[in-house]
């Protein structure tokens, strides 16, 4: 297998993280947290002047045709610099979806503006009831003449805020948790009977609760694919475990910041007489969290790689295992490194309770550990 | 099944530690000894309590509205779950302040085994 890269994703990996060391400090990222959005218009524009928002998109679409690679490469940057623009709920999860099911008219309309910067996107796919499972969905569409009738509620949506357009499951058919009678449509945030309630996330993000009542789409909002009305589960699915990898990406580089700001702190830290890293206990401690990291990182490229030879079994139990990885071994080093930091490691100045707050909620995302284990069990 | 077996995992822990709580003022020649094995074991399972809450609400972990803007509209989500991730990441500290777990042990190890 080989592992390395080439010519142009080198470039990325090195334009990114040279953006991120000279543009995007953690004080940086910390007065863009409180902005009105929670995020930087003026850095959404910049990404997408650099073409970053176009790269997972195929040429056809107007973007850079980029691999799962050059996607794992950004994220992993992405977590390294703590970036709260929402690359992933407008890029790899509404984006994605659309990507993956939507017709040419609607990547036409949505697209473009995704890639050229101007429009922002959520999924709305998680319900209060459902917990991981993308099934279980009680939101209903139902036909209306040639016209839809969305009803329902839609839990944690990110990104929800500040989206211009939604992509929402609901049941068209079919019993609250079957895998058939689950459709996906595009709607515009502004349509009427829309409501939301906004807050922030633990990890600075942005989300809302999302109500739809009586929300009224064409038949032309459907997203299927080359499927029909109800066959929108192999969908979601996929665009999930492309966020997987996304936020397993950006776990990954927030493991390697944590574990390297940590030997770095303990060799200057002095207690006892000496640097505490001098303490036999305190290095094995760095070495697990040393080893955890490696091992998160080895199941990215294993899991980016099974996504691009195709999306299948392999590739979905490929993206599972990562997932568990990214939960345990993020657990690990988020908690030894505000533990080595002492009671530094918990304060709001120290960037390590951030990226730690980060590493809790991507465990949390798309499926905790125990989900991923019983998925790739069942695969 | 995974969410049972941690919470009999939890129950288990913590009967250890009331027992060592009950037991070792009577058996040690210092009573001060127990307050060490009592910090740690006390701080573990602070901790993977923490951590089981956060489990339990899944999605409903991540919101943190600011509480000055909190209205009559209620909580978002289940009661309880807003504070589940912030107490997660508070009990952290307590295996950091009042001596570290490491400072603990390395007392237990010289005053209770005698290293």
């Amino acid at each position: 297998m080989d592992f390395s890269f080439s010519e142009e994703q080198t470039l990325l990996q090195d334009t990114i993280a040279k953006y991120i060391q000279n543009e995007y400090s953690f004080e940086t990222r910390q007065k863009i947290v409180l902005e009105e959005r929670g995020y930087s218009s003026e850095v959404w524009k910049t990404y997408a002047e650099l073409g970053w928002l176009g790269v997972p998109f195929s040429e056809d679409d107007g973007g850079f045709g980029g691999t799962a690679i050059e996607g794992m490469i950004m994220l992993e940057q992405f977590g390294k610099g703590l970036v709260v623009e929402p690359f992933l709920a407008t890029v790899v999860l509404a984006g994605g979806a659309l990507k993956i099911g939507g017709s040419r008219t609607q990547k036409d309309q949505y697209l473009n503006g995704v890639i050229d910067g101007s429009l922002q996107g959520a999924l709305a796919y998680a319900e209060p009831q459902g917990r991981f499972n993308l099934a279980d969905l009680t939101t209903k569409a139902e036909k209306d003449g040639n016209d839809y009738l969305i009803n329902g509620y839609k839990a944690v949506v990110l990104n929800g805020p500040s989206a211009d357009f939604y992509v929402v499951s609901t049941r068209t058919s079919g019993e609250q948790r079957d895998k058939q009678g689950v459709s996906l449509f595009v709607v515009d945030a502004n349509t009427a009977g829309i409501s939301r309630r906004d807050y922030p996330t633990v990890d600075a993000m942005r989300a809302s609760e999302i109500t739809f009542e009586n929300v009224k789409v064409g038949s032309d909002a459907l997203l299927k694919g080359d499927g029909s009305e109800g066959e929108g589960l192999a969908i979601i699915e996929q665009v999930i475990d492309e966020g997987i990898l996304a936020v397993g990406a950006e776990a990954v580089g927030c493991m390697e910041v944590l574990y390297k700001a940590t030997v770095e702190y303990c060799k200057t830290r002095e207690q006892f007489g000496q640097p505490i890293g001098k303490f036999q206990v305190l290095q094995h401690r760095m070495v697990d969290m040393f080893m955890e990291h490696e091992q998160a990182k080895s199941l990215m490229y294993m899991a980016a790689m099974r996504m691009d030879e195709g999306y299948g079994d392999q590739a979905k139990k490929a993206i599972s295992a990562f997932k568990v990885q990214v939960g345990k071994s993020g657990r690990f080093v988020g908690q030894n490194a505000v533990q080595l930091h002492g009671g530094m490691g918990m304060t709001e100045e120290l960037n390590v309770g951030h990226y730690f707050k980060r590493l809790t909620t991507i465990n949390t995302l798309f499926g905790n550990v125990d989900f991923h284990l019983k998925r790739f069990g069942e695969l | 099944m995974e969410l049972k077996f941690l919470q009999a995992d939890l129950e288990f822990r913590s009967e250890v530690r009331e027992f060592i709580d009950a037991h070792w003022p009577v058996e040690a020649r210092s009573p001060s000894k127990c307050g060490f094995a009592a910090e740690v074991a006390g701080a573990e399972i602070g901790q993977r309590i923490g951590e089981l809450a956060v489990e339990v609400f899944g999605y409903y972990a991540l919101p943190f509205p600011d509480p000055l803007l909190i209205d009559n509209e209620g909580p978002i989500g289940p009661d309880f779950a807003l504070s589940a991730l912030p107490g997660m990441l508070f009990s952290r500290s307590w295996s950091i302040d009042g001596g570290t777990s490491k400072v603990q042990k390395n007392i237990i190890a010289k005053s209770v085994l005698g290293l």
